[in-house]
């Protein structure tokens, strides 16, 4: 036995006892449903497989209420990121159950969580919750992980440094400073995968600027504007893919964000708290089959009961 | 011989179990149609996953 592996711990009754309380208490101020999305802090990633699932999940529950959709809704939001494509798909699919949502994000929603807010028609943010760029990472371990950013921040250190450190007299000791340093950007990262990073950003670009110009700025003359000024907040000018943006930061980046009230940011904390615990003791996001590394995410959509139903 | 206390579990708890049984048999059924087995552990290329 490995004595290393954390034993899982028996969930106390009360936890759930708590969660239905605090569940039912955000769906009774908010008045309206809430589908929460949990991925695991350590071991989740939004994957395509996610897609299949949240589709089931509405099904599910719409049939069970005899409904088509929702005129609104709440997502409340926990995630590192994962796969870029299927966020954009994640949210889209969303929309296509509700005119209207509301994101709140009382931890975090970052990268590939963040697209899915652009998708929202407001981010209601708590006073600790943050996003984070929606920079393009690629590598086939943590190790080798590299984003765009840092390509850019590479290139931007370039020119300020061999025009501004150095002041190089002549032109062509610039361009010698430059293509020597370049050389050693191309010997560490392969061209191929640097153009697969570009290739990939402008997509990510494309899918930010659908999402912010079809829903949260759908009624703007000068959307088009608006979004490409977001983007670029959320892409080139970050300093880092570590990067996080709280409230301040999102407002100035001039997507539509509100704070949390204070009391539902402490509903949603704890409701994120309660999931991490049930998660550790094994009742939700247990492992994919045969995976080692790699938990499924918790999907639910929380509804005012039969006797309460509108 | 020591009397076991059976905790009863809540409506909510059972339903949370249920639900949890529901994503695992919608999961196998998605990643049995897409034959996904072991590779899971496999990173993926284009990830916008931010690593704080």
């Amino acid at each position: 036995m490995d004595k290393n592996k954390p034993k899982k711990e028996e969930p106390k009754p009360k936890i759930f006892e708590d969660f239905e309380k605090t569940y039912k208490e955000i769906v009774k101020i908010r008045d309206k449903p809430l589908l929460v999305m949990y991925y695991s802090e350590n071991a989740g990633e939004i994957l395509p497989y996610d897609i299949d699932a949240l589709e089931e999940i509405f099904e599910d529950f719409l049939k069970s209420k005899n409904k088509e959709g929702f005129k609104e809704l709440d997502l409340l939001i926990h995630t590192h990121g994962g796969e870029a494509h299927t966020s954009y798909r994640l949210i889209q699919l969303i929309r296509t159950y509700c005119k209207r949502l509301n994101v709140l994000v009382s931890t975090h929603s970052h990268s590939g969580g963040t697209l899915i807010a652009f998708g929202s028609d407001i981010v209601e943010m708590g006073r600790s919750a943050t996003l984070s760029p929606i920079d393009i990472q690629i590598g086939s371990n943590k190790k080798e992980v590299f984003s765009l950013l840092s390509i850019e921040k590479y290139l931007e250190f370039l020119e300020d440094s061999s025009s501004g450190i150095y002041k190089f007299q002549k032109e062509e000791n610039k361009t010698r400073f430059i293509t020597e340093l370049t050389k050693s950007l191309v010997n560490e990262v392969c061209p191929s995968r640097l153009g697969e990073l570009f290739r990939l950003r402008s997509l990510t670009e494309l899918h930010s600027k659908t999402l912010l110009n079809n829903y949260m700025f759908k009624n703007e003359s000068d959307k088009e504007e608006i979004s490409q000024r977001i983007i670029s907040k959320f892409t080139k000018e970050s300093p880092t893919h570590q990067f996080v943006m709280d409230y301040e930061l999102v407002k100035d980046s001039g997507l539509t964000v509100k704070k949390l009230d204070d009391n539902i940011y402490k509903l949603t904390k704890s409701l994120i708290s309660m999931l991490a615990y049930l998660e550790r003791c094994g009742v939700i996001c247990n492992f994919y089959p045969l995976s080692t590394n790699k938990r499924r995410p918790f999907f639910k959509i929380f509804d005012k009961g039969k006797n309460n139903e509108k | 011989m020591k009397n076991k206390t059976l905790i009863k579990k809540s409506k909510f708890q059972i339903e949370i179990e249920e639900d949890e049984r529901r994503l695992e048999e919608i999961y196998s059924k998605i990643l049995g149609l897409y034959r996904i087995e072991a590779n899971l552990d496999i990173p993926k290329n284009n990830c916008l996953v931010n690593t704080v």
